[in-house]
């Protein structure tokens, strides 16, 4: 059996692919303006390494910042929960998780079967994420996979006033002017960002089995920061990073052995733009291929597939799904001019409109 | 959940009163007919005492979304919250010009201080503020009791006419009425399945703030049978309960309930705690009566003990059977902010689960609120299982 896991970050695409008891394949590339390219060139480039194509893939799960918009994923679960069920595979022991991502730091508790507990989330500010770090890291002329062990160089760590993004980059910009050492700047910047991971952490309760995911995971001098805040030393994964994706193939797994039944799959297809996310989801199990979307629908999207000699499903077509900002002006809309819509004409009730 | 929308006639009336608020055509021809309109801006100002008046009380709220608050933001200091500098933007770009009078109670500085700036720069020919109490011994009574007699005269004397027992107790019985009716369309989201989603209920809800209560209470008796024959039924994953700072949102509700779940109840006062408690008029004066039902209600978050609003709380979730608790506060806003903790406490001494999101007045559901209500609901399957 192969299933696989996608995780769309806001700056990584990372993808899982599981045959069995065991990870296959593995990538991370780049999330590009274009989620839904970057999603379908992680999934190609993990696949590719397996020697099988997609057909063969009996079940995908997509979670991340992006997870609505992968058109080939049966179902998402949020990045939250994949966290937790990822590094319960490797590590059943940790109860305590830190997600260090490209736009948010999470704290996350969990049970000895990778179940969330508790979880919080930094705010709107993305002062002390990946970004930022990257960001420091340009303007400090160094390289973003060498910064950490920069960091670790340092004896005489620059405290910070703040982790405000803008402003951590000006007081960086003026203690090098003042002729402090690089290493002084960033591990200056990893006791700031780690203070307030700290403070995330304490919100949820810190064991000693504890981890770091995410891609900050990879940079040692925020982890030895880390650790030294905590008091303990994490677990960390051989790649910390493919976390999110590795509990997203586990969920996937989860569906084909039936520990929770395969029905509750459904489909979503949409865009998300400046205004929004706007996107339709057609729940596989309740539909039964009866067609009535494809009468109903003015700008024929949907189309009916029948996959490995099942009943046969609606979809949205292959050549509608790009173009679905164009095509569908959503439920209110389209009920407005026709009276009557894909939603509406759905006997099952299979079909949602967010929009 | 399934959210197809309710298709009931006199929902879809409460959605286009919504929809045209501020001005509505119920106002503008009670303005044509030169009748008064007043604008509250607190759930502890006396609404019967306005309506005793002859005169409408709107609600003041923003818009469903999160608004550009440019103009706001030149008159009102930063750390005041959002709704108050929603409101304030909407008052001086003349969306709310229709107003004869803004009453409001110093209950948080956000209302106080958006009272302040409406007096100071909207051209409003009648204003007054409550001195409210926060607690609930016989001396706050009897403050707040001298309080609502003072705006009673206030009232009567920029009207120069007398608001007699006998109306007050007529608007007393209206106002009753309202929140009887409200509370039958509570009970019936304790089923298994509901007949209304709980975005569909904010909309009713915003609907009272904004049409006449005799008007609002006829069209609600209609909504009461067409719900009870509709075969439209609610489900969600979980039962949930939302809580927190001012929000009248059916857009944020309903982002919820998009990913599943199903808001059953809340703690917010422009829902439960607007209609909770009627005003008992048991051999005491109309207006004792009054300052008693406003000042023992289901209490906001400034009042103390605090401990008043979680019992209630509590035997809300079991009345409900609530699995999980959302709690939503806007940025500044200190008395939610600060009874949080405590609240959280509480609610995990009964094994009940709280997410707490930070949001600013008209969020809907954006890409964060999203990923942790989806994340607390997986939270709340994983604990079913």
């Amino acid at each position: 059996m192969i299933v696989a896991g996608i995780d769309i970050g806001s700056r990584a695409s990372k993808a899982v692919v599981i045959r069995d008891n065991e990870i296959v394949s593995s990538h991370i590339g780049d999330t590009g303006p274009e989620s839904v390219k970057s999603s379908k060139m992680a999934m190609e480039s993990a696949i590719k390494n397996t020697g099988s194509s997609m057909e063969d893939v009996e079940y995908i799960v997509a979670t991340g910042y992006g997870r609505v918009l992968v058109p080939f994923a049966s179902e998402n679960v949020s990045e939250i929960s994949c966290h937790a069920r990822g590094i319960n595979w490797f590590y059943p022991d940790v109860r305590t998780i830190l997600d260090m991502g490209g736009q948010d730091c999470k704290a996350i508790r969990c049970d000895e079967e990778g179940n969330v507990i508790n979880f919080v989330m930094n705010d709107k500010c993305a002062g002390g994420t990946g970004r930022f770090l990257e960001m420091i890291a340009q303007t400090l002329n160094v390289e973003l996979n060498q910064a950490g062990d920069l960091a670790l160089e340092s004896c005489n760590a620059i405290a910070f006033n703040t982790i405000c993004a803008v402003f951590a980059k000006s007081e960086a910009l003026s203690h090098l002017r003042h002729g402090v050492k690089k290493s002084d700047v960033l591990a200056g910047l990893n006791e700031a960002i780690s203070m307030r991971c700290l403070n995330l952490l304490r919100k949820v309760n810190i064991e000693k089995e504890f981890t770091i995911t995410g891609g900050i995971a990879k940079n040692k001098g925020m982890v030895a920061k880390i650790s030294e805040k905590v008091g303990y030393n994490p677990v960390l994964a051989e790649d910390p990073q493919i976390i999110g994706a590795l509990g997203a193939a586990l969920f996937a797994r989860d569906r084909c052995t039936g520990i929770k039944p395969q029905g509750e799959s459904k489909i979503q297809y949409g865009y998300n733009d400046a205004t929004g996310d706007y996107y339709i989801t057609i729940d596989q199990s309740k539909c039964d291929g009866c067609g009535d979307c494809v009468n109903i629908c003015p700008a024929n999207i949907f189309e009916i597939y029948v996959k490995n000699g099942n009943q046969p499903k609606a979809c949205i077509s292959e050549a509608a799904r790009n173009k679905l900002s164009q095509l569908c002006p959503g439920s209110q809309q389209c009920n407005q001019v026709q009276g009557n819509n894909c939603s509406v004409a759905c006997k099952k009730e299979a079909i949602r409109l967010s929009w | 959940m399934n959210t197809k929308s309710t298709c009931l006639p006199t929902f879809e009336r409460f959605r286009a009163v919504n929809k045209a608020f501020p001005k509505t055509q119920e106002i503008s021809e009670i303005k044509q007919r030169g009748e008064k309109v007043f604008g509250w801006l607190c759930t502890y100002v006396p609404e019967e005492i306005i309506h005793a008046a002859g005169i409408l009380p709107v609600r003041i709220t923003g818009y469903p979304r999160e608004m550009e608050l440019e103009d706001a933001n030149a008159y009102l200091y930063i750390n005041n919250c959002s709704f108050s500098r929603s409101c304030f933007q909407m008052g001086i770009s003349g969306e709310y010009d229709y107003l004869d009078g803004v009453v409001a109670g110093s209950t948080c500085d956000g209302a106080r201080r958006l009272f302040d700036l409406w007096r100071h720069y909207i051209d409003i020919p009648y204003s007054h503020i409550l001195t409210v109490p926060r607690k609930f011994t016989s001396r706050a009574h009897s403050l707040y009791y001298d309080q609502v007699k003072l705006f009673k005269s206030s009232l009567e004397q920029y009207l120069e006419t007398h608001i007699d027992d006998a109306k007050l107790l007529n608007s007393i019985q209206v106002y009753n009425e309202a929140r009887g009716k409200l509370k039958k369309l509570y009970e019936l989201r304790k089923a298994d399945k509901t007949p209304i989603s709980g975005s569909e209920t904010m909309e009713v809800l915003n609907a009272s703030f904004r049409m006449t209560k005799e008007s609002f209470n006829k069209h609600l008796d209609i909504l009461l049978d067409e719900l009870s024959r509709s075969r439209e039924k609610h489900h969600g994953e979980a039962r949930l309960m939302v809580m927190g700072s001012v929000m009248n949102n059916p857009e944020f509700i309903k982002s919820i309930e998009d990913l599943g779940g199903l808001v059953v109840t809340d703690e917010l006062c422009t829902s439960t705690r607007y209609w909770s408690d009627p005003v008992v008029v048991d051999g005491v004066e109309p207006l004792e009566a009054i300052s008693k039902r406003y000042l023992n209600n289901y209490p906001c978050a400034r009042m103390v003990p605090s401990e008043e609003r979680f019992d209630r709380i509590k035997k809300m979730i079991r009345e409900y059977r609530v699995d999980g608790v959302i709690s939503q506060i806007i940025r500044y806003c200190v008395p939610y902010a600060h009874d949080l903790p405590l609240i959280t406490q509480r609610l995990q001494e009964i094994g009940i689960p709280i997410l707490s999101l930070d949001v600013e007045y008209g969020t809907s559901g954006s890409g964060q609120v999203r990923t942790r209500v989806q994340a607390f609901l997986e939270m709340l399957e994983a604990r079913k299982r």
